[in-house]
């Protein structure tokens, strides 16, 4: 008999099956057909039951003609399903794991009453694991992944673990795109900051009950997004009462010591002190239960979080030697002694020592009620609010009073959601809103006599003796006395002194709401037809200035502090006033104070309306979409699923109330998406799909902010202030910094026809013209993929991923940064600004420095083409263990990295100095810093039973990753170091491969159910590699001409023991490089040698008892 | 195999194999080098008349004027500079080469040929041009000589190997006589012949009128310097165009009619200072000065004084108005050079700038008025 209900079971046919892509963003749904064994023919009528302990009550559905059922909007967890029907034995299974925003198809078989067999209840096999509602990419991380696996504390870095994901400089990328055009979302609302894009809250991983990451080729519901989307759903209550105490901490005492960063010519340095006081804990509680049983749950947390880190600063003198006498006639003798690295070795000057602790402390709190008015209503409301507050110092090489900082960072999260089922549930109807704010504040920093608000600060750009600027240390001796040659084995360079320099106050709030109607239909098959508008208000309310005291300007305008910086003197003294000639030119006669906020001719800055200089700009922005998407099961195929969606996205954007100022409006942003997927088996334990999709970008407010919000500032070139400053003796710096004003100007620049002179001179526009006619910029996603269920919980797969950038928004100069405007650039058309200028985005002029003649030319399209091919084998948590592995080969290439320039770090979405000006564009394209060709990631973890008591666990977490592209940077004449490519991007070859290994182990003891105490010990890095995960890609800091197409034999140079050597014989070119002067460019002696290391080896200890 | 097929088949090579990953796009510019242009420049330095010579091909033979600060020529993709410029610009460990004694970095390759050009003359690499390849700088470091032909020859190449045989003639065959604009003074410079030992300047109000004498029988001795001869005819009235010519000892050189549609001297003239004209938000305690646009002037420096005797400058302005005195309160007019004294004499006077920094400026004439202080 047992053997005939197995034969049963493997004959039972298929009924008409559907897939689904319902729904939303915080739940998942089952969808099957209830078939008799026996037959094999579908079951109608039949009753079908989920239960769940993330559930409240039941979930009921009644089987279609076709035998199918359906449960859409499930919150995420375990759950099972009985069904029962009159002639047949009641049948249910068990093991099904709903996730975020998946669909996984759950078939049940019915025994008639007739058949015979020892068993009343039929169960059946596994629950199929393969999402078979969709072709989108990603993962999803469960809460058995987030308790055995060796990660972060935070949700944003466990993103890493899906395939194509990659770690910049702001978060965390996906398949070629930058982290600021992710998508990110808490309980179903955007979280991401309205300001730049970025992660705007972050909650650690005790509160988050699962993390649904897509990495493209999401559905219509899903956009403002060109890069993926990271969806963390937080826990909710449930029938008990459950909850945990918990702790962790990583001290610095077990932490490895980090190599210490070397830079050559620098006489201060500052290293961590892991064992001084340094440590990073977090610790709190958890508990959610019931209110009323199966009506109202609540959860809420709290934990704050600690972290410390000691550095000590100190001076030290490069070390040299008398000794050598280099090649005959060669004066250039390198009397420096040099580690195996190539640095500069140095000793510490005692008596410098100072110790400073960095401290961050953040408090996490959330809570969250859900009520359920019965089977088809529901409403949830959640509140995350985490306050942060940072003090410490930012770098070694500045007076404690220039690089201090205390910054205050608060971000809350409020999310209401309502879903209601009618229309016999063929109805579906969600409500989201929700509010996001953060508000941070940059506190000058009182050191000392020094007061950061009211003194500016003075960038000093030439080499200095360090004793210029701060008392040396007691044990100094000779060390510092002048060398061989003339060494000075004591000088900084870029030292600032005085205050705080620029700060700000941002206050940035997000206004949003959902809405969605999902219909179930029979149309030559199943369709899902579901149609929502998406609506964000957001507001950037942002105060910004410079620190010092304020002067009255020559119209009685109230101009603000400044940074002040030292400027040698290399033009001709004839061409200035008889009060800037030098004596000896060279002499640091001047300092360029360009860093004023204000405008001369107006009263935007009066004394009465910003008393302290600073800019206040309120920005909004209101983002909106439409969207209309049907998945479709055809009744010709079984197995077969179609999505088809279309997605309109609008954006405007401005400065309203600011008079003549510009605005963005984007409003031709339709972007269809579609999806292919068949399921072979018609288990849903396969799946093969393609898909293809147009994506928009959505532009944070730092556009507004910064192109529209008249970000005007004055400059002028004061005097050396001999009252205050004696030329070369420099010894009071912190009185200029304290009265800046007291420097007379020496140098005005600005005069016209109705003003006449001025003290200062303008710089930057009022508000930046838009083209009336820019284009939507967007990014094709398309792709394929097969994943295969091997066995119970097992799949396998591979998949490509393709995407290819269609226009952007970038902001432009044709005549060499005079005037700017924003249009596509290589795309636009010419249009004419409000004052009457004609711009054009597709040809830029420039000037060739050793000519002087004028060229033009055309400003490339934007290019970012991503390919990328990922091969995937996953096991889901079941019978102890679980595991992830993939691979992915991958290749970036372009000349637009995204929303940020990774080379400078410059983040302003829309507006960076990509496409700026003509003399910026030479040998952009090549492989994109993302480009990361080999990726092999692999997570396990495996528990083990020592009784009903003790149970052990162990995880493991291996990833690694190519290195990435390096560049022969070069510095520009306007815009500065770094902002230019001496060669094609790339040529330098790549970062060195990184291999990150950690493990977890755990111990859980329990007391009596459910009280347990589990006691766990992550190491990070366990090989304590400390591979360099950046390097110096400056070639030179000289004003210098690119070299356009320059050839290398290869790319190698970052990675040889001398990148130097080794880039002058791969790359020939660079011998003949010259600056804009036309003379040889002067090489930056730490080109390609590491500035950030991994972190080195670290523990974490975690202890828990949950209940 | 096309880029298409190579970025299909890159990755999944990649796979197979797990190679390091190729790039399958690498910017190697290809096909023959050639010259694309030559440039090269005509007036004196710090003359307005100034001229880009700009013209194509390898094989080049030219006029010019002369060449007093380089020639280059633009290659159509990067050029191997060993080939070019004898010595490299670094040592093999990145730091700066230095030449041997009395010998220059961009001292010519071997295999690059520069006929006739003065000794010392260099020859530097320059790996890039805004919009083309590399390009040869050839600097001569001297005036070069009215009358005589310079080739640039020899065989270079590109860093693939490919060999680039150069064919370009210069010759120095026209315009010997350059006009500069200076305030209310022309300078009248020419290029030294061979030949002479004398000069005779001429000038005419007309191109085609009676020329008179103004100099005779100039040592070239003296008036010429490094192969540039130079005089200064003073004290011009403004807007007045004036023609010249030079003689070769008694002889007129036949080619030394300047064009007169626009080589000749156009002296400016000036306006008149008044505190009574438009803006009319401009009030008491301010003197407004301006003056007429100067053909051809990229700025005006304006000079101030209480006496008519010293004088102060201002930065040079590239507008024709200039507001000197403290505003009253609330004027959106700012004030300029301070306070003036209520009654005094103020004069000023403003002289074009043409070019750049005004090398060879001379003030000479110009006071424009003067002006009560209200």
């Amino acid at each position: 008999m047992r053997m005939k209900l197995q034969r049963l079971l493997r004959l039972a046919p298929l009924a008409l099956l559907f897939a689904s892509v319902a729904s939303a963003q915080t739940t998942g749904n089952i969808i099957g057909v209830v078939t008799d064994a026996q037959s094999g023919k579908p079951v109608v009528g039949a009753l079908v039951v989920a239960t769940s302990p993330s559930s409240q009550g039941e979930q009921t559905a009644v089987t279609d003609k076709s035998g199918g059922f359906r449960f859409q909007l499930l919150s995420p967890g375990e759950y099972k399903l009985a069904t029962s029907f009159d002639g047949f034995k009641p049948a249910e299974r068990a093991d099904l794991t709903v996730r975020v925003d998946k669909t996984i198809r759950a078939n049940l078989s019915m025994v008639p009453d007739a058949v015979q067999m020892e068993e009343q209840v039929v169960k059946t096999s596994a629950a199929p694991v393969i999402n078979v509602g969709s072709a989108e990419s990603g993962s999803v991380v469960s809460r058995e992944f987030l308790s055995n696996i060796p990660v972060g504390r935070g949700f944003e870095g466990v993103a890493v673990t899906a395939p194509t994901a990659q770690i910049d400089r702001y978060g965390i990328s996906f398949a070629g795109a930058s982290s600021p055009e992710n998508g990110y979302l808490i309980d179903g609302m955007n979280v991401g900051d309205s300001a730049y894009g970025t992660l705007g809250s972050q909650i650690i991983n005790n509160f988050v009950q699962e993390i649904d990451i897509k990495t493209g080729s999401f559905m219509p519901e899903y956009g403002f997004s060109t890069g993926g989307i990271i969806s963390v759903v937080s826990k909710s209550g449930s029938n008990e009462f459950h909850g945990s105490v918990f702790a962790n901490l990583t001290p610095g005492a077990l932490t490895a010591d980090a190599k210490a960063i070397g830079q050559d010519a620098q006489a201060l340095a500052s290293r961590l002190l892991p064992k001084d006081g340094t440590y990073s804990a977090d610790f709190g509680f958890e508990v959610g239960g019931p209110i009323l049983k199966d009506r109202l749950w609540f959860y809420a947390g709290f934990a704050p979080r600690l972290n410390r880190s000691t550095y000590e600063r100190y001076q030290q003198a490069t070390n040299y030697t008398t000794s050598g006498t280099g090649a005959a006639g060669d004066p250039f003798v390198d009397k420096i002694t040099r580690d195996s690295s190539g640095f500069a070795t140095a000793t510490k000057i005692t008596g410098s020592e100072k110790k400073i602790t960095n401290k961050v402390d953040e408090y996490q709190m959330i809570g969250k009620l859900t009520y359920l008015f019965n089977e088809n209503n529901q409403v949830a409301l959640s509140v995350v609010n985490v306050p942060n507050t940072a003090t410490g110092f930012g770098t070694s090489n500045a007076a404690l009073s220039a690089t201090m900082y205390d910054l205050v960072n608060n971000s809350t999260d409020v999310v209401a959601r309502f879903t209601s089922k009618l229309l016999n549930k063929k109805l579906q109807f969600e409500a989201t809103g929700g509010y996001h704010q953060q508000v941070k504040q940059d506190n000058p920093v009182t050191t000392g006599a020094i007061d950061g608000a009211k003194t500016a600060q003075v960038s000093w750009r030439r080499n200095h003796d360090l004793s210029d600027f701060e008392n040396l240390g007691s044990g100094v001796g000779t060390l510092c006395d002048t060398g061989p040659g003339g060494l000075k084995p004591c000088t900084v360079t870029r030292y600032a002194t005085g205050g705080s320099g620029f700060i700000e106050d941002t206050k940035l709030s997000r206004l949003a709401g959902k809405l969605a109607l999902t219909y179930f239909a029979e149309a030559a098959g199943n369709h899902q037809l579901k149609a929502g508008v998406d609506v964000q208000k957001s507001t950037y309310d942002h105060t910004k200035g410079y620190t010092g005291p304020g002067a009255i300007g020559p119209d009685g305008n109230y101009l603000g502090g400044t940074v002040l910086y030292e400027r040698r003197v290399t033009l001709a003294a004839s061409t200035f006033n008889n009060a800037l000639i030098a004596a000896n030119p060279g002499d640091p006669i001047w300092f360029y104070d360009f860093r004023r906020y204000g405008s001369v001719n107006s009263t935007r800055l009066s004394a009465t309306d910003s008393p302290d200089g600073k800019v206040k700009v309120l920005s909004e922005s209101t983002n909106t979409a439409y969207y209309l998407q049907d998945s479709w099961q055809p009744n010709f195929l079984d197995g077969l699923t179609f999505n088809v969606g279309v997605r309109w996205e609008l954006q405007s954007m401005g400065v309203p109330d600011q008079a003549n100022s510009q605005s963005l409006s984007i409003n031709n942003s339709v972007g269809p998406r579609l999806q292919v997927i068949y399921d072979w088996t018609r288990q849903g334990r396969s799946k093969v799909a393609a898909s293809y999709g147009r994506f928009f970008s959505s532009f944070p407010l730092d556009m507004a902010d910064r192109a529209f919000g008249d970000e005007r500032q004055i400059q002028s070139y004061r005097n050396k202030c001999a009252a205050v400053i004696s030329a070369l003796a420099l010894t009071n710096k912190d009185a200029l910094a304290g009265a800046p004003e007291s420097c007379a100007v020496a140098q005005g620049f600005f005069s016209s026809t109705v003003y006449g002179r001025y003290t200062y001179a303008p710089t930057g526009g009022e508000s930046t013209p838009v083209d009336p006619k820019i284009k939507s910029p967007y990014v094709d996603m398309f792709g394929g993929s097969a994943e295969y269920e091997v066995f119970a919980d097992f799949s396998v797969g591979f998949e490509y991923q393709g995407r290819r950038q269609g226009p952007v928004i970038e902001d432009m100069s044709v005549d060499d940064g005079n005037t700017y405007f924003i249009s596509n650039p290589g795309q636009g058309g010419k249009f004419t600004g409000p004052d009457g200028t004609v711009y054009d985005p597709t040809t830029a002029v420039g000037g060739d420095p050793v000519t002087g003649r004028t060229f033009s030319t055309p400003f490339p399209k934007p290019v970012r083409s991503y390919d990328g091919f990922t091969v995937l084998a996953k096991k889901n948590f079941s019978n102890n263990w679980l595991a992830q592995v993939s691979y992915t080969y991958s290749s970036l290439r372009g000349n637009y990295p995204g929303f940020f320039r990774p080379e400078t770090g410059q983040l302003d979405p829309g507006i960076t100095s990509m496409f700026d000006l003509a003399s910026l564009l030479a040998n952009q394209s090549g492989p994109l810093p993302g480009d990361v060709p080999h990726s092999y990631k692999a997570y396990g973890s495996y528990a083990f039973d020592f009784g009903p008591k003790l149970q052990a666990s162990a995880g493991a977490a291996l990833r690694v990753t190519s290195g990435t592209p390096v560049n022969f940077l070069i510095a520009h004449p306007i815009y500065g170091s770094g902002e230019g490519y001496g060669l094609p991007r790339g040529s330098a070859g790549r970062t060195q491969t990184l291999t990150n290994f950690d493990l977890k182990g755990g111990l859980a003891y329990t007391i009596t159910p459910p009280y347990q105490v589990k006691f766990t010990v992550d190491v990070f890095n366990v090989l304590n590699q400390q591979t360099a995960t950046s390097v110096d890609q400056n070639w030179t800091f000289d004003s210098t001409q690119p070299i356009i197409n320059g050839q290398c034999s290869s790319r190698n140079a970052a990675s040889r023991t001398n990148p130097i050597a080794g880039a002058l014989a791969d790359c020939p070119s660079l011998n003949y490089m010259r600056t804009t002067d036309g003379l040889p460019v002067t090489i930056n002696t730490n080109f390609a040698k590491p500035t950030a290391y991994q972190t080195p080896l670290s523990v974490r200890f975690g202890l828990e008892m949950s209940f | 195999m096309n880029t298409n097929l190579t970025k299909l088949l890159m990755p999944l090579a990649a796979l197979a194999f797990g190679s390091v990953a190729c790039d399958p796009f690498p910017a190697k510019p290809g096909g023959d080098p050639a010259v694309v242009r030559v440039v090269t420049y005509g007036g004196a330095s710090g003359d307005s008349n100034t001229v880009e010579t700009v013209t194509g091909g390898n094989t080049v033979s030219t006029d010019f004027a002369q060449l007093d600060d380089f020639i280059a020529v633009h290659f159509n993709k990067p050029m191997d500079g060993s080939t070019i410029q004898k010595y490299p610009n670094y040592n093999s460990d990145g730091t700066p080469f230095v030449p041997p004694v009395g010998a220059d970095a961009c001292t010519p390759a071997d295999g690059l040929v520069l006929t006739t050009f003065p000794a010392g003359t260099t020859a530097c690499y320059n790996p890039t041009s805004p919009t083309d390849g590399g390009q040869l700088v050839i600097t001569p470091g001297d005036l070069l000589v009215y009358g005589t032909t310079y080739t640039i020859g020899g065989t270079v190449r590109d860093y693939e190997g490919k060999a680039l045989t150069l064919a370009i003639t210069l010759t120095v065959d026209k315009r010997p006589i350059s006009f500069g604009v200076d305030g209310y003074t022309t300078k009248v410079t020419w290029f030294n012949s061979p030949t002479a030992t004398t000069y005779d300047v001429l000038r005419s109000d007309t191109a085609a009128g009676t020329y008179t004498p103004i100099a005779t029988g100039l040592l070239a001795s003296t008036v010429c310097t490094a192969g540039l001869c130079e005089v200064l005819d003073r004290y011009k009235d403004p807007e007045t165009k004036y023609f010249y010519q030079v003689k070769e000892g008694a002889v007129l050189r036949p080619d030394a009619l300047e064009p007169a549609t626009t080589r000749s001297a156009l002296i400016p003239t000036l306006g008149v200072a008044t505190t009574t004209t438009p803006p009319p938000q401009v009030l008491a305690g301010i003197i407004r000065v301006a003056w007429g646009s100067i053909s051809g002037a990229t700025g005006y420096s304006l000079e101030t004084s209480p006496d008519g005797t010293t004088w102060t400058a201002v930065p040079t302005m590239t507008t024709r108005t200039y507001y000197d005195g403290t505003p009253s309160p609330g004027t959106a007019v700012p004030a300029a050079a301070g306070t003036l004294t209520t009654g005094a004499t103020y004069y000023f006077r403003v002289t074009p700038v043409f070019g750049g920094a005004p090398v060879g400026y001379v003030p000479v004439k110009g006071v424009v008025g003067s002006k009560v202080a209200p």
